[in-house]
């Protein structure tokens, strides 16, 4: 139980911090908030189920364009977010249909190749995204940073409570556990492997989109650049740092792997945010294999 | 009025004929032996009565149903359950939660069960359920283990928990008592007794002839892919066509066979 | 217009067999996937563009091997040897490797692309009616050499037997006495070289910036899904259809859509061979 309470003192904390920082950090914790979404993306479909997606920042362009096309155009943002995830969990369920008969790296390579696809979709679909000219000035309104900032602690907060009841406490995350641990004993237990599967890409992309949606929404504006495969890679290298089953260490790893290169940023020292990024990832890896989560799995006991 | 029916089913790897014209039958409650030399089949039989593998001729019924077309999910759903050859349960989870698993057979069968997978582990549903399960293979001290520690002999026990929650009609059991001490395999040889009276029918592929004998009213036994005597385990010791392919066979049958009767 | 397609066709496929093969070379006997391939092939470039002055060209592209052999080792001992087992994490810690190897590429060279000059880009030759440059003329020939030297080095000698040996079955060869850790480093400093070559060959055809080396290497991916995880024959295969497919469709479809062709292609043979064109010999026991 004092878990649970150290947990919400944390968010307390975090909930009251734009009291204290000023708008370039809340700023930042906004954006780390929103890839964080995308890292859940990656907890369910890879940590839960054992999937592998290398392209998920095609479905969060494709949750961002459709918001970012579509108020342009005059939908009221909400709807618009609306289409954008179910755009993204269509697409998301059409990968999935030759995915989920994919094994280990043609399952990485494959999606990796459906990624850059949509990437490229977005570039060169210059009539409707502008391409890499940009789209700029979605119609979101002004809403002031405080308020994003609080709306997105609560939705991490609320996917993350979900996540994790599924995970720890229903029976859906056992039987996401026997899907990815033995198929065939899976299949004589009478679940649906290959449906498993298919559900897993398509909510998994949703997750992504409504990361995207958000973004566009939040940011207001977006280039075709910002969906590239170097962003799929950051989502998962964020996820393995976190932790690939932990969903709040991948919310910590969000934060952590966000503040820091872009602080350095802010402090000037621009030119080492790469090489900051890659060392920490690597750092991890090397000596916390099982990532965040799995320091705070320790901590636990 | 049989449980399961195979007909003339064959089935063929690239060259090689791993089943030809294989027939059987079984009725409820009863406990049919499969046996037969390292090699004959029985593994390829059971996966093809589980439809991990597709026949190539041949028909098998369920219930009087066709059931060739279905999925392996599909034909657990219908009420076939099976354990494995090579124990396959998640290390990392708990007993509770291996057996929970086998739940998924009973909730995905009827459409309205679906939501059931939201349900927490803990509600009073999936708790009977599986501490049911439990009690009857007798892992009950044993329910929030996790597998990894739990030695390999048990572990083939917790498979059938799994397999029996979800209430089968037919359940396979592919070499239960390998690695069994001495009480755990009277404790599985009764465990199978009490199952073939409670209306499950069961096929009991083994190598232990002793409790084929104790158990079994009846042994269908296979050599090379071939169906070669199906009978009672006693007669099947004086079948000249068993003992050609299966020496060694006789004596412990009938120590088996005695023991039942004694 | 025939010979300008078929040159520019062999030119992207003997970069992209060149990074493929060390890919598949890898994978083959690391069982994962470097995703620091197409840093490889920058820096193998900018290597070869900074010692041109003191080496020549040919010095240069030595050079570039030389430095990149060195890399092969860093990553293997950094990025790959500590997670056999754990591949995800393999994979992902040569994901960390790239972006630091881009970072110390920009804090040594900048981030503004630059041309990288030699004396052949200047020079063309002339086939009837076509001119085509000398540069790209080396390219397709130091590729096809390098490839060969590649290929026969796997067939033939007795490194090539454990390359074999160790990606089919790394516990049995093990067992046989080989060194399954010299195997894997040898394979990272060959593709890394590889890679080199690649990089210091096809950097004077276009320009050269630390951001450069994805697209080669993730049409080096969609070569190995043709050619087979580990065949080093298909891969070759493979980045020769890539190559000449995105030439053609350069020409023909569009420039801004001929790099989609070469993902399409492999998103389609994965929906419709989901075991790859040339599937792995991987036994499934029930």
């Amino acid at each position: 139980m004092s878990s649970r309470i150290l947990l919400i003192a944390a968010f307390a904390v975090l909930a009251a911090l734009p009291l204290i920082f000023g708008t370039f950090w809340i700023n930042m914790v906004i954006n780390a908030l929103i890839f964080s979404l995308a890292v859940f993306s990656i907890n369910l479909l890879t940590g839960f189920t054992g999937l592998l997606s290398f392209g998920q920042a095609g479905f969060v362009g494709i949750g961002a364009y459709t918001l970012g096309v579509l108020t342009k155009q005059g939908t009221p943002p909400l709807f618009a977010g609306l289409y954008g995830v179910l755009l993204a969990m269509l697409c998301g369920f059409l990968l999935g249909l030759p995915a989920a008969r994919l094994k280990g790296h043609y399952l990485a390579i494959g999606t990796l190749g459906f990624g850059i696809l949509i990437y490229q979709l977005l570039t060169n679909s210059v009539d409707i995204t502008r391409g890499p000219m940009g789209l700029i000035g979605i119609p979101t309104g002004v809403i002031d940073k405080q308020t994003w900032y609080l709306v997105m602690l609560a939705v991490c907060l609320t996917l993350l409570a979900a996540l994790a009841y599924i995970d720890r406490y229903s029976a859906l995350g056992v039987i996401l556990k026997m899907v990815r641990h033995d198929e065939i004993a899976a299949q004589a237990s009478g679940i649906n492997v290959f449906a498993v599967k298919l559900i897993a890409f398509t909510v998994s992309a949703g997750f992504a989109g409504l990361s995207g949606a958000l973004f566009a929404a939040y940011a207001r504006f977006l280039t075709p650049d910002l969906f590239n495969e170097q962003e799929s890679f950051r989502y998962m290298m964020m996820a393995v740092v976190g932790g690939i089953g932990s969903p709040l260490g991948g919310f910590v790893a969000s934060l952590v792997l966000t503040i820091i290169p872009e602080g350095l940023r802010a402090l000037g020292e621009d030119n080492y945010r790469l090489l900051v990024y890659g060392t920490m990832v690597l750092f991890v890896l090397w000596f916390l294999p099982a990532g965040i989560g799995g320091l705070i799995e320790r901590q636990r006991r | 009025m049989s449980v399961l029916e195979l007909s003339g089913v064959s089935k063929r790897f690239g060259g090689l004929q791993a089943l030809s014209g294989i027939s059987l039958s079984i009725a409820p409650s009863e406990v049919l032996g499969l046996i037969g030399p390292n090699g004959a089949g029985k593994s390829t039989l059971v996966s093809c009565i589980t439809g991990v593998l597709r026949i190539d001729g041949g028909v098998i019924r369920f219930e009087h149903r066709d059931i060739q077309r279905l999925s392996p999910h599909q034909r657990a759903r219908r009420g076939i359950a099976r354990t494995f050859q090579k124990v396959r349960l998640a290390d990392q989870l708990t007993v509770y939660e291996n057996v929970a698993a086998g739940l998924a057979s009973r909730w995905f069968s009827r459409a309205s069960g679906w939501s059931s997978v939201f349900r927490p582990l803990s509600a009073k549903s999936v708790g009977q359920a599986v501490n049911r399960a439990l009690e009857q293979v007798g892992l009950g001290d044993v329910s929030g283990t996790v597998v990894k520690s739990l030695p390999f002999g048990r572990r083939h026990f917790v498979e059938i928990a799994r397999a029996m929650v979800s209430e089968p009609r037919l359940l396979l059991l592919d070499e239960p008592a390998t690695g069994l001490t001495e009480t755990e395999r009277e404790r599985l040889a009764m465990l199978v007794k009490e199952i073939g009276a409670s209306g499950c029918a069961v096929i009991l592929v083994e190598h232990d002839l002793e409790l084929v004998g104790y158990l079994c009213q009846r042994v269908t036994v296979i050599n090379q892919g071939r169906h070669i005597f199906t009978g009672t385990p006693a007669a099947a010791q004086s079948d000249r066509e068993v003992i050609r392919a299966y020496l060694g066979m006789n004596q412990l049958i009938s120590e088996g066979a005695d023991d039942a009767r004694g | 217009m025939f010979g300008q397609i078929l040159i520019n066709g062999l030119v992207l496929s003997g970069g992209y067999a060149l990074v493929a093969v060390g890919l598949t070379l890898t994978f083959g006997v690391m069982r994962m996937v470097n995703f620091a391939e197409g840093q490889s092939v920058m820096i193998g470039a900018f290597i070869a563009y900074t010692t041109v002055p003191y080496f020549g060209y040919v010095g240069a592209i030595a050079a570039a091997m030389a430095v990149n052999a060195v890399l092969g080792v860093i990553l293997e001992r950094t990025a790959f040897r500590p997670f056999r087992g754990v591949e995800l994490n393999g994979l992902i810690a040569s994901m960390g490797m790239s972006i630091v190897l881009v970072n110390v590429a920009e804090l040594v060279w900048g981030t503004t692309p630059r041309p990288f000059e030699t004396i052949y880009n200047e020079t063309s030759v002339n086939f009837g009616t076509v001119g085509i440059s000398v540069q790209r003329l080396i390219c397709v020939a130091a590729s096809a050499a390098i490839l060969l030297g590649l290929w026969w080095l796997v067939q033939y000698t007795s490194l090539g037997r454990k390359f074999r040996a160790v990606s089919e079955d790394h516990e049995t060869a093990s067992a046989m006495g080989i060194d399954v850790n010299q195997v894997s480093r040898l394979a990272l400093v060959i593709g890394s070289m590889m890679a080199a070559s690649a990089g210091a060959l096809s950097g004077p055809v276009n320009m050269i910036a630390p951001d450069m080396g994805r697209t080669e290497m993730l049409n080096a991916f969609a070569a190995i899904i043709l050619g087979g995880f580990g065949n080093v024959n298909g891969t070759i295969l493979g980045a020769l259809l890539i190559g000449m497919i995105q030439s053609i469709g350069a020409v023909y479809i569009s420039n801004a859509y001929s790099s989609s062709i070469s993902f399409g292609l492999l998103v389609l043979t994965l929906v419709f061979f989901p075991r790859g064109l040339v599937p792995e010999r991987v036994d499934e026991n029930v």
